[in-house]
């Protein structure tokens, strides 16, 4: 299964090829950018001799980097995971599905493609100028940030991916994509708002633990928002991970039992 | 799929590499500012220095921008000097500096400072220099000698009333630094092995693939061989 897996997503990504080299670009070239840009300040520290304060990096210092170039790798992994529905629409699938390849592998082959290969372009676009500047910045401060974004955008991608396969059309499928990956958040931070709004009018103190299922689906917002709760990146990577097996065997389970590509 | 991801490491790193060239032009700046003082005589004062670190084993140069002011009334500045000292030199005679008299301070910070120059005076109460170029390889304490008439201020605070002076001052010396990270060896050798990774990695993926471009590239050139030789 592995195998066929494989080469049908060397098939995708051959398809995608042109999308993925321009955005793998345009990653690149932003992250390097914007990192050389902090590089003095994060490099430099200033303070009164007397305070005798060792120097001690903020956990969030790629932050800056992240939150823009985050928008472009999740839209990439979205639009490249809603495009298995056109597939499904032209009536592709159907033909390949008619080559001796099961729907398993045909859905795995489209997760490495869409979902696992622009992880890994993000992944290097912001590790290769990490690890030429100074390793230490990817491996000491840099990688919990790097690791959440990840499994954040893999999220979003792979719940475009199941509206897909249910709804098998390609616009339905982006406009859920995008809803959870740029629209949600914000109806969430509203929620957020209100319920700390409600709790300090009722006496009572708003902490991270009211607030846990937002790592539900954005760890790394999560992460990101609520440091001054005290909130650690791997309470963050540990509500998310079990969400993402829970909807990857949903999706498994879905595609064996009653996924049609017709 | 091998293939891919070698182009992308060498993509990504060919933008790193033209963004890292263009590194040194970029410099913005950080500020810190000491309020507080090592020595306060009646004719000088040492202020306390703001230490600069650099935290990355980057080659890094700065370019400093130092000023004073005065905050309250009833002193008089003359001459501010500013001497830049490496941190363990300034931690060697830090216990020094508060028990010798004030040319054997000034004696002292002259003898362990990489730089040192007169502040020019800006307006009635604010001094301005600045230094360029210096290579930030151990952490660096910026401080400032200042010569004037300091009495009245002494007086003031030597009463034993227990509030405060209304006017009261305060050294205000800050140390703006602008930050020029270089691209040294050890950076040039990471990319280098990058690019090998790379190269090795677009090689084996594109020799594996069924439409390997080499392959391509190869026959093509074989067909072009064949056809000059039978022109020949």
């Amino acid at each position: 299964m592995q195998v066929k897996s494989l080469i049908h997503a060397n098939f995708i990504t051959r398809i995608l090829f042109k999308e993925f080299i321009i955005s793998m670009t345009v990653l690149s070239i932003i992250q390097a950018f914007f990192l050389s840009l902090m590089l003095p300040s994060i490099a430099i520290s200033l303070r009164p001799y007397s305070y005798h304060i060792h120097f001690s990096p903020s956990p969030k210092l790629l932050a800056p980097v992240i939150s823009i170039t985050s928008y472009i790798y999740g839209i990439i992994a979205v639009i490249a995971a809603a495009q298995i529905a056109s597939e499904i629409e032209r009536g592709d699938a159907a033909l390949y599905l008619s080559f001796p390849i099961s729907r398993l592998s045909y859905i795995f082959s489209w997760i490495i493609a869409a979902i696992v290969f622009p992880s890994v372009m993000y992944f290097l676009s912001l590790s290769i100028p990490l690890l030429i500047i100074e390793p230490k910045l990817l491996f000491g401060i840099g990688g919990e940030e790097l690791l959440l974004i990840v499994l954040q955008v893999s999220t979003s991608a792979i719940i475009s991916f199941l509206a897909a396969i249910i709804l098998k059309r390609r616009a339905f499928a982006l406009a859920v994509g995008m809803f959870e990956y740029i629209i949600l958040p914000f109806i969430f931070t509203f929620i957020i708002a209100l319920l700390s709004s409600y709790l300090s009018y009722t006496g009572q103190s708003f902490t991270s633990s009211n607030i846990w299922w937002f790592a539900i689906l954005y760890p790394y917002n999560y992460y990101l928002f609520f440091d001054y709760l005290g909130v650690k990146w791997f309470e963050a990577a540990c509500v998310n991970i079990p969400f993402l097996l829970f909807i990857l065997a949903f999706l498994i389970i879905y595609t064996k039992r009653y996924f049609e590509a017709g | 799929m091998l293939r891919e991801i070698g182009l992308f490491i060498m993509i990504a790193l060919f933008s790193t590499s033209a963004v890292l060239l263009y590194l040194p032009k970029i410099n913005p700046f950080s500020t810190s500012c000491s309020m507080d003082w090592i020595r306060l005589e009646e004719s000088w004062i040492l202020v306390e220095g703001v230490i600069v670190t650099n935290d990355l084993k980057l080659d890094i140069t700065i370019d400093a921008k130092m000023w004073f002011n005065i905050h309250g009334g009833n002193v008089s500045v003359e001459k501010v000097y500013i001497y830049i000292i490496p941190e363990e030199a300034y931690k060697k005679k830090y216990k020094l500096l508060k028990t010798l008299d004030k040319n054997e301070v000034k004696r002292t910070l002259e003898s362990i400072a990489i730089k040192y120059a007169e502040m020019e005076r800006e307006y009635l109460s604010s001094w301005q220099t600045e230094v360029s170029d210096i290579r930030l390889e151990a952490p660096l304490v910026f401080t400032a000698f200042i010569e004037g008439d300091f009495k009245n201020y002494l007086n003031q605070s030597r009463t034993s009333s227990p509030v405060p002076p209304a006017i009261f001052f305060t050294p205000d010396f800050c140390v703006s630094v602008k930050a020029k990270a270089n691209i040294g060896l050890a950076q040039l050798s990471r990319m280098l092995d990058i690019a090998v990774i790379g190269t090795i990695a677009f090689i084996i993926g594109d020799l594996k693939s069924e439409n390997s471009w080499f392959r391509k590239l190869f026959s093509k050139l074989r067909i072009l061989k064949s056809k000059q030789a039978q022109a020949e």
